[in-house]
């Protein structure tokens, strides 16, 4: 709640013109914006670009900013919509279709028993996991790869993510079931074998 | 009756009541146990998902530099539209800006000689950081006393102040 409290005092300022209350709002939340953008687009440029169009358009409306939300959920808003945006634009110039369908289907309630032996394979080094995760993510439509990095990565709670992605409490419910059932196919090998 | 993906999501994530949670897990039923396997795995992929390190945003003071820059760049390109927009009969003379000028120059020497200060150093190096115009009949020279806060920076040949020029 300080920190709020605190956020509300900045925007307060940036809303009279003072760029270095700005500043200092950028400095408090551009490593979580720019993790958030990196897990879903995985390049850093990109990443890099995106979050600093998101702290942008941020300045230039901040005038809009009433305090109804926290600010950081506010600007995570800004920087998620850029970001889906973005990659629906670079998908559809690139010709390529999200496929959000889980193959095979599961029955939620079928029963998935987890293999009882460990792989022979030594653990995943750090890139190599990274890339296999990356991999998974950017087989995600953006709106279900935002609700897994939102929800799994960044912590945040229901309420929070429907918030963030203007949407209701059912919608990212529904997203994240989809979206992990099709993380879990995709890199099933890969945390049995890491625990 | 079968549970929802949204029930089976929130019951996995904690995020249902205590009397919901007690509801949901009666109507599961003999799937309950498969359900909580299921929810281990959630569990493993959420793990994974935030066992790699955060990525790290390098260079983050310039990272904040650049966004400083755009809005500066943004903020001047919309005080030259709102000039040019100023009629023309709503503009201030030409000779408005010299004359003030040197109005000021002239008050801040009277502040020097009241004081008794003698200007003691010319600055070699005269640097203004904003300008709109040409600056080709301009010429600046300072002033500083340095046993005092007191600078004058004398600006001959201006019609309007000057923006990011150094002036010989």
């Amino acid at each position: 709640m300080t920190e709020q409290i605190e956020d509300l005092s900045l925007v307060q300022r940036c809303q009279a013109g003072d760029r270095d209350a700005f500043s200092e709002l950028v400095t408090r939340y551009r490593t979580r914006v720019y993790a958030l953008v990196y897990n879903m687009v995985q390049n850093e440029q990109d990443a890099w670009d995106l979050s600093q169009d998101a702290f942008l358009k941020a300045w230039r409306s901040i005038s809009r900013f009433r305090g109804q939300s926290g600010f950081y959920t506010w600007i995570y808003r800004i920087a998620t919509n850029i970001t889906i945006d973005w990659l629906r634009k670079k998908h559809i110039e690139a010709g390529v279709e999200f496929d959000d369908q889980i193959a095979p289907k599961a029955d939620p309630t079928s029963n998935l028993v987890p293999r009882g032996e460990p792989s022979p394979s030594q653990k995943m080094r750090g890139d190599e996991l990274r890339a296999r995760i990356d991999d998974a993510l950017s087989k995600l439509s953006p709106e279900h790869r935002a609700v897994v990095v939102l929800k799994e990565i960044d912590g945040l709670q229901y309420a929070e993510i429907a918030q963030v992605l203007d949407c209701s409490l059912g919608t990212v419910m529904s997203r994240l079931f989809y979206a992990r059932k099709k993380l879990q196919t995709l890199l099933r090998d890969v945390y049995e074998t890491n625990e | 009756m079968k549970p929802t993906n949204e029930q089976i999501c929130a019951w996995m994530d904690g995020e249902m009541s205590e009397a919901e949670r007690i509801a949901f897990e009666r109507e599961a039923g003999a799937s309950l146990e498969s359900l909580r396997q299921e929810q281990r795995q959630i569990g493993s992929l959420g793990s994974l998902l935030r066992s790699t390190p955060r990525p790290a945003l390098e260079n983050a003071d310039f990272f904040n530099n650049q966004i400083l820059r755009e809005i500066e760049a943004e903020q001047a390109a919309i005080r030259r539209e709102a000039a040019a927009r100023v009629p023309a009969g709503r503009r201030l003379p030409a000779w408005f800006f010299p004359i003030s000028l040197s109005a000021a120059a002239a008050l801040a020497l009277l502040a020097f000689s009241k004081f008794g200060a003698e200007p003691q150093e010319e600055s070699g190096n005269t640097e203004v950081l904003a300008a709109t115009v040409d600056l080709q009949n301009v010429s600046a020279v300072a002033f500083e006393l340095p046993d005092s806060d007191i600078a004058v920076i004398w600006i001959d040949g201006l019609d309007y102040l000057p923006a990011n020029h150094p002036i010989n």
